[in-house]
């Protein structure tokens, strides 16, 4: 499956794909058969890995994709703060995305006719797009504010590396766009994640956090909107195709016999706007013994 | 090494998280090349405070003094040509950076931080992008500029 740069660009809501249900329920077996408490150690890494094979490969896109992203940190979060029954509180939402809508309902019936309760058709499973808005208001509703700190922690302070990757690492086309559709899966994850409303700064967060701390978010958080407002803009100017980049190559190289110092830096301006894939000129720098 | 490579390749660090120099601004704008290039300057010129006042008499007043006019002239009106020189004349003394433990290093890559976080950077990307900015200038002085 390729990736949608555009469903990635502009979220919107789309179906959880099948493939992420049944990786969420096989995910969940294999914690609810566990007795060990030290499974996160090992569970939480490997959903981490899993989630970036998703949103890379283009399996999940969008708010799904910024949503599979939060998963990961809404659970490193909560075993960071709270250990085993930190990431047992996260996970019983988890395991809800791993249900169908046929098995959800199978579930709802037996807990009705166990504890004689009425069930409630209308109530429907929790998919990708509800879960990180579903964790944000019970961790809030709970009092799990130290969770709720990390988890800003965690999701904002990430950003800068993938930005930076995105910028600089890529040896190929796809590589690129994989490392793109990441990004926009981080950028789109901090709405869940809000510094300010439209009355101004979020009061909760400076019970959470010094001043300093905030100061270094708000910072990041510009870094951030610039980080969305280069890929966005050079894909609307349809500069984020193989075509273009082609192109860019070739100039490169024009503009490398005419100037050589300025092809470099018109060529490091370029990468650091999203302009220019990583990969353009790689063996002329290489070639520079630093 | 060319000071030109040098030059190239503080740009290549520095230019990645150039955004942060407007990240405190209210009145963000599409951040203009020339002021990726007078950050840089700004960065250097805190480098060149810290490590030019350690190495006492090897340099002296009136190096120190032409080095700190052409990054001035660099962070004001952007001027490469201004920075190319500034890289040239500190050439010869950036093999003593190269010959420093790292925690010497440690005192010129706090001056470069504290630099940084005063125009906008977080201080885990002043850090990040300070480190790189020493290594830069300790390879070049391993190197020697030609």
């Amino acid at each position: 499956m390729s990736i949608d740069l555009r469903a990635t660009l502009f979220p919107e809501s789309e179906p959880q794909p099948d493939a992420v249900t049944e990786g969420l329920h096989r995910l969940s077996a294999s914690v609810l058969a566990s007795r060990d408490p030290s499974i996160w150690e090992r569970i939480i890494p490997a959903y981490t890995e899993q989630a970036r094979v998703w949103v890379r490969s283009g399996i999940v896109n969008g708010t799904n994709a910024a949503s599979v992203i939060f998963i990961s940190h809404a659970l490193s979060a909560a075993h960071k703060v709270s250990g085993h029954h930190g990431a047992g509180l996260i996970f019983g939402f988890v395991i809800q995305l791993g249900m169908s809508e046929a098995a959800l309902m199978k579930y709802q019936e037996a807990i009705a006719s166990a504890g004689g309760l009425a069930v409630d058709r209308d109530e429907t499973v929790m998919r990708l797009e509800n879960f990180p808005e579903t964790v944000v208001n019970y961790l809030l509703k709970k009092d799990e504010l130290g969770i709720l700190a990390e988890l800003y922690r965690s999701a904002r302070l990430s950003t800068d590396h993938v930005a930076l990757a995105a910028m600089q690492e890529a040896k190929d086309f796809d590589t690129w766009i994989a490392d793109l559709a990441m990004l926009a899966a981080y950028l789109a994850m901090r709405y869940w994640l809000p510094l300010a409303n439209d009355e101004g700064d979020m009061p909760l967060l400076k019970d959470l956090f010094a001043e300093s701390e905030l100061q270094t978010f708000r910072r990041k958080e510009a870094f951030s909107a610039e980080c969305f407002a280069h890929p966005f803009t050079s894909f609307l100017e349809e500069k984020i195709t193989p075509e273009h980049q082609q192109a860019v190559a070739a100039e490169f190289e024009r503009l490398d016999r005419v100037d050589h110092l300025g092809a470099r830096q018109w060529l490091a301006l370029g990468k650091s706007r999203f302009q220019i894939a990583p990969y353009i000129g790689l063996s002329s720098s290489q070639a520079v013994s630093l | 090494m060319t000071t030109e490579d040098l030059y190239i390749s503080l740009y290549e660090e520095f230019s990645p998280t150039a955004e942060y120099l407007q990240a405190d601004s209210r009145d963000r704008a599409f951040l203009a090349e020339t002021a990726i290039l007078m950050g840089l300057a700004f960065a250097l010129s805190a480098f060149v405070e810290s490590f030019f006042g350690h190495l006492g008499e090897k340099a002296s007043e009136h190096l120190l003094s032409r080095i700190n006019g052409r990054l001035k002239i660099s962070q004001e009106q952007a001027d490469r040509s201004a920075m190319l020189e500034a890289l040239e004349l500190m050439g010869p003394f950036l093999k003593y950076l190269d010959e420093m433990t790292s925690g010497q290093r440690l005192v010129y890559q706090s001056a470069v931080v504290s630099a940084l976080e005063s125009r906008g950077y977080p201080h885990d990307v002043a850090e990040d992008t300070a480190s790189q900015v020493i290594h830069r200038l300790a390879l070049a002085g391993a190197a020697g500029l030609a």
